[in-house]
């Protein structure tokens, strides 16, 4: 178990490190000055003037040093928690910027993610054993996953909110929401939560349903199930088993899928104008927020790694065959 | 064993034991197979039918794609040939959905030709060496693969001078091959141990000789399909990276198409021919990639044949 | 099963825990209160692009409203009476040498103290510092002297008269008491951003609605000035709340379900909807917008041919101005006139002029122009350099304005009928942005300088020099780089003459307009709108040009103290 760990650990850690550089060094490498940005949005009338404060502006956010030198700064701020400041939406800090994006993003990606995976996994279990099922459900997953997240969006929100008007449009809660842990502002959130939640839920749903079914199928098909039904076992007991062995890789891929998820979460927060990370990164680069950009990319890096770590985890709890591994048994 | 965030394709080589009781060829046995199997017909004729499409369509659309005919936000009509109807500022519907199409299929071969080309480079390499080689691989693949690839290709995009078709193919394409790197090492592993190959160590091939003649045919199927999954994933891709505006410029994409409408208000203006048809498309040809997928996993391996 | 049903009832409940919990953290404040009223409330949105940096006044990305709701200035000015109106201070008049500042008696700050001229002469000041954006103008102050009631300022030597009345209302009052021991040097003036700011204006910002990334809310100031002395109508909501810009049609959709009340986001469409009696704007009919700034075909005139002006003016002479007003923008905008000054500077335009030396657009025209000045066509029809070289100017917009992408598809097929051939090129907004700035281009689409007081700010905008090669290069004029003598001596000296010499005033005006042109270094294409629309569902008497409410229904910056708070003064509640 140590080395599987040790080996996991490690490769987390070049993979931070990699990451953190690439992280660094993307937004460097682009054209363009982001200061100057900075500088359009003050009506300045005098080029001195102009001047003046774009060296003061440059100054201030290291970017006359050079490169090394950044780079050096930027894993030092790094460890103090320093995500530096905005350019654009000077002077607020990128953490803070981080703080209010975060947890609308990850109040649609959990439950999103978690729901999808459990009700997917479930239906496709259901599906690999019910015919009628399998030629119901399984199309509509086909189709669902095939779906672009923003399309499904799109969609939504033109038959339930602008069509029909039962929704929302967009945004996080009502303008005139006072916010506060009342029942108002809670149902107020929840009711403009539903439809981007259900967009990315439908679509994710497609693909471990897909997943599931093919899975337990392959599982039905192997030496151990055959083995069972020799012995008499009954129908139950032998899905049960592949139902226990087929989760085991859909663990796994509940890590690779996170990226594809937010992804979707992205495009979707850009339909529903939903004020998440994805808003913001894409905001940032448009304006070419360098700090911006590093932060938010630092921190879905963080949290991406972290993921996996516990998917990791979790995997070597419910799968024997890993921990024999670990300890010294052959498979 | 890890799955691709979809149907995974099952880990197992495919038999080379004619089962039907006339000594048919392998060959013959999979198109006789591969003809009687639902999935995999209706999966390869709706994508046929898209390709057909894509490559007449521009020809006999009645306008260029971003030509501005004047006619604003024309319902789909028989008049002026604008069957699907036209944008808010004038542009033919159909013209743009069939120069879409035929973008999409170009990155979907581009974009998963080449995750493909590296995931095989890679899976045969750590595969067949095994050993250190196989450990620094390894690693490299676990670094792109954790690596928010959707997220890095965003930024690199919005960073591009030149945005076009082939760039942003190239990119999806060096970004998405993990997964299936990881799935042809695992099958690599399989067959390595095998007594063909050592047969053909002990006769003295090289390496590549070995993989490319020995290994890689007898994978030929699994290969082929993880290409339709690379190629399914890179028309998502794509058109998710156009949606957020991150497209070619000079032509237009499906991705583009839903952009363009939602932002000039397709949606509160009740156009829905604008929107409609790229979404509808996209899943479509995605969905039937999928499928041809599932079909040609049963066709391949006998196992999943019953259900 | 009832093991399935259990894993399903607990990740249901910790997914949806997550859910909620994560959500109502983004900000939730420990005491509960009722939401605002929403009939009490107006909700606008369309100038807050990007988080709410504070409540700084002097720098970009400020809360709406910090100058005009909270912060208000000595002056207001009104663009189409074209009048000054005495706000805070009473009357305000150049002396000779001097600008005398007579402050109004009886306006109080909302932290009780009254405003007097030492705190007028205080905000003043605040421009020895080279971070405001005053800062040139007070190069040229001698002394700012209160006494009294009044202030005297005195200049150094002529003073900048143009300038100085824009400064007039456009210098926000902020308190002395706050800000005199925090703005201490350059830097701390770009970091002012008290969290309960005191101002004179008819609003306050209220904390407790403060969410940078989504809305700025303000309350009524119940003891505003202009109310109790009569000045102005007292506002009638209660609460206003501006939304942080997220997309334009979900503004579109906010303003069609009644969410938001007034929206000034340029809506693609919204033309439509104004047919359909959906939506109002202020014009019931094409152009339906107010003008804001002029939108010009930029040339690079140190580029050949671009630096011959007969090549402009044929260039001038391609465009297909029309098509972009009615095909891309659905009439939303006007066509410009030649000289490019907005509608509300029609009484500067000098018609005659404009008769002998005015262009419309006209294919045939522009090719015998070119013809008749010597350049040849080459197999293809398109026009060669003198020199025989091939002629292909790049023309550049910000990648991802769609209305000005096609706008460009637009030019660039009208010039190549006039055998003018122009190549795309596409940059995100920061290199278009920087290639502008540092004369990296051929042609661009651009549109600055917004409606003012006086088109001082337009030619000096055209005609500013020096121009700068080095550093960050042209950072607020000239981005064509044209340099001419002549033109900018006359637009120094427009600053330099006092408001009474009108005749003055049209002679240089008019020969600034014969220059343009005649030499077309700037190319007007149409007019930008003041984007307004709006609906009555919560909120009614909204300005428009066929009522006594003719003011600009504008949030912008700069927009609030002209009439923009007019607007908001006259509106009554909808039954």
């Amino acid at each position: 178990m140590r080395r599987y760990f040790l080996r996991k650990i490690v490769v987390y850690t070049v993979t931070f490190i990699v990451a953190v550089t690439v992280d660094w060094a993307i937004p460097h490498l682009m054209p363009g000055n982001p200061v100057l940005t900075l500088m359009g949005r003050i009506q300045i009338q005098d080029p001195q003037t102009a001047q003046n404060m774009y060296h003061h502006y440059m100054r201030a956010f290291n970017l006359d040093l050079p490169l090394w030198k950044q780079y050096w700064y930027f894993w030092v701020s790094l460890f103090h928690g320093d995500l530096g400041t905005s350019i654009v939406q000077f002077p607020a800090p990128v953490s803070s910027i981080i703080v209010h994006a975060v947890p609308y993003t990850l109040g649609l990606l959990i439950p999103a993610t978690l729901l999808s995976w459990y009700a997917g996994n479930k239906v496709g279990a259901l599906a690999a054993r019910r015919k009628v099922l399998d030629n119901s459900a399984l199309p509509v997953s086909y189709a669902l996953t095939a779906t672009p997240y923003m399309w499904l969006a799109i969609i939504l929100v033109f038959v339930f909110a602008v069509t029909l008007g039962w929704f929302p449009v967009g945004f996080a809660y009502d303008p005139t929401a006072m916010r506060g842990f009342t029942w108002s502002f809670v149902s107020n959130l929840a009711y403009h939560w539903f439809l981007p939640f259900l967009s990315l839920f439908l679509v994710a749903f497609g693909g471990w349903a897909i997943g599931m079914r093919n899975m337990i199928i392959y599982e039905l098909e192997s030496d151990y199930a055959h083995y069972l039904e020799a012995l008499g076992a009954p129908q139950k007991l032998v899905r049960k088993y592949a139902f226990r062995n087929a989760v085991l890789p859909q663990v796994t891929g509940l890590a690779l899928a996170l990226g594809a998820i937010l992804a979707g979460a992205l495009a979707t927060e850009i339909v529903f104008s939903y004020p998440g990370l994805g808003y913001q990164i894409y905001r940032a680069i448009t304006n070419e927020d360098y700090f911006v950009i590093q932060g938010i990319f630092l921190f879905i890096i963080i949290g991406i790694l972290v993921a996996n770590f516990i998917v990791d985890v979790v995997y070597l709890v419910i799968d024997p065959r890993t921990r024999v591994g670990m300890e010294g048994g052959r498979t | 064993m890890t799955t691709a965030p979809v149907a995974g394709p099952a880990d197992s080589a495919p038999s080379s034991v004619p089962e039907t009781a006339s000594q048919l060829t392998t060959t013959q046995e999979t198109l006789y197979f591969a003809l009687r199997n639902r999935k995999l017909v209706i999966g390869s004729a709706i994508v046929i039918a898209l390709l057909a499409f894509a490559i007449v369509g521009p020809f006999i659309a009645r306008h260029g794609p971003l030509d501005y005919t004047g006619h604003l936000s024309w319902a789909p009509t028989t008049k002026s040939g604008h069957w699907f109807g036209t944008t808010l500022l004038g542009q033919d519907v159909f013209a743009q959905f069939a120069t879409g199409l035929r973008l999409a299929f170009l990155v979907g071969v581009v974009g998963g030709g080449i995750a493909a080309t590296i995931a095989m480079l890679i899976g045969f390499t750590a595969g067949y060496r095994g050993g250190a080689l196989d450990e620094f691989l390894n690693m490299i693949t676990n670094i792109v693969l954790v690596i928010p690839t959707f997220a890095l290709l965003l930024v690199i995009a919005a960073y591009l001078q030149v945005r076009s078709v082939m760039v942003e193919a190239i990119l999806i394409g060096i970004t998405s091959w993990p997964w299936a790197a990881r799935a042809v090492r695992a099958q690599t592993f399989s067959l390595v141990s095998r007594d063909f190959v050592d047969m053909a160590r002990l006769s003295g091939r090289s390496q590549m000789q070995i993989i490319f003649t020995e290994i890689a045919p007898n994978m030929s199927s699994y290969l082929f399909m993880m290409f339709i999954l690379l190629f399914g994933g890179a028309v998502l891709i794509a058109a998710t990276l156009d949606f957020i505006g991150l497209g070619p410029s000079g032509t237009i994409s499906l991705g583009m198409m839903m952009q363009l409408s939602v932002q000039n208000a397709a949606l509160q203006l009740h156009l829905w021919w604008w929107f409609l048809p790229p979404g509808i498309a996209i899943a479509t040809l995605v969905g039937s990639l999928y499928v041809m997928n599932v079909g040609l996993d049963e066709v391949f391996n006998p196992k999943l044949r019953e259900m | 099963m009832k093991r399935a049903w259990r894993g399903a009832a607990v990740v249901l409940g910790l997914a949806l825990a997550v859910g909620v919990i994560s959500m109502t953290a983004a900000g939730a404040s420990a005491k509960p209160r009722a939401s605002y009223p929403r009939s009490q409330t107006l909700i606008t949105s369309g100038s807050q692009w990007g988080n709410i940096t504070g409540t700084n006044p002097y720098v970009g990305g400020a809360a709406t409203g910090t100058v005009g709701l909270l912060y208000e200035t000595l002056l207001r000015y009104d663009p189409l009476k074209d009048v000054y109106i005495p706000w805070l201070a009473s009357n305000a008049s150049f002396v000779g040498n001097q600008y005398v500042i007579n402050v109004r008696p009886g306006v109080k700050w909302t932290d009780g103290k009254a405003f007097t001229a030492a705190d007028v002469a205080f905000n003043i000041n605040l421009a020895r510092f080279n971070t405001s954006p005053w800062n040139n103008l007070y190069l040229n102050v001698q002394r700012v002297t209160p006494k009294g009631n009044t202030v005297v300022v005195k200049f150094k030597s002529t003073p900048n008269f143009v300038q100085w009345q824009n400064a007039m209302y456009n210098m926000p009052m902020v308190s002395p008491t706050q800000a005199r021991p925090l703005i201490t040097d350059a830097a701390k003036l770009t970091t002012y951003s008290p969290a309960n700011p005191v101002g004179t204006g008819p609003y306050k910002i209220d904390p407790a609605g403060w969410d940078p990334t989504t809305r700025v809310v303000y309350v009524k100031n119940t003891n505003w000035w202009a109310a109790k002395l009569g000045v102005s109508p007292s506002p009638k909501p209660k609460y206003i709340i501006d939304l942080v810009n997220t997309s334009n049609t979900n503004s579109l959709s906010a303003v069609l379900a009644g969410v938001e009340d007034l929206n000034n986001n340029y809506l693609p469409g919204v033309q439509n909807l104004v047919k359909q009696g959906k939506v109002q704007t202020y014009y019931k009919k094409a152009p339906y917008m107010l003008s804001a700034n002029t939108a010009w075909l930029e040339p690079n005139t140190t580029r050949q041919p671009l630096n011959d002006p007969v090549f402009r003016r044929a260039l001038a002479t391609a465009v297909n101005v029309k098509q972009i007003v009615t095909q891309d923008y659905g009439n939303l905008v006007l066509g410009a006139s030649p000289s490019g000054l907005l509608p509300t500077w029609s009484k500067y335009i000098d018609k005659a002029a404009v008769k002998k030396y005015g262009f419309t657009y006209n294919t045939a025209k522009a090719v015998s122009m070119l013809k008749a000045a010597g350049y040849k066509q080459d197999s293809s029809g398109f026009f060669m350099n003198k020199d025989g070289s091939k002629i292909d100017l790049s023309i550049a917009v910000p990648q991802g304005w769609s209305d000005w992408e096609a706008a460009r598809d637009m030019i660039v097929s009208s010039a190549k009928a006039a055998g003018i051939r122009l190549t795309t090129k596409v940059a995100d907004y920061n290199t278009w942005r920087s290639d502008r700035n540092t004369g990296a281009f051929d042609l661009v689409i651009d549109n600055n300088y917004q409606i003012s007081d006086n088109p001082w700010t337009y030619w000096n905008g055209i005609y500013h020099l020096p121009i700068l090669t080095t550093g960050a290069g042209q950072t607020n004029f000239n981005f064509e780089r044209y340099s001419n003598g002549t033109a900018w001596s006359l637009v120094q000296r427009l600053d330099k003459t006092p408001p009474t010499n009108t005749a003055a005033i049209k002679e240089i005006n008019s020969k600034l307009q014969t220059i343009l042109m005649q030499q077309m270094p700037v190319i007007p294409l149409w007019y930008n709108g003041q984007w307004a629309q709006f609906v009555s569902k919560y909120w009614t008497n909204w300005p428009s040009s066929t009522s006594t409410r003719r003011y600009t229904p504008i949030m912008w910056n700069g927009y609030l103290q002209m009439t923009g708070i007019d607007v908001i003064t006259h509106l009554s509640p909808a039954e």
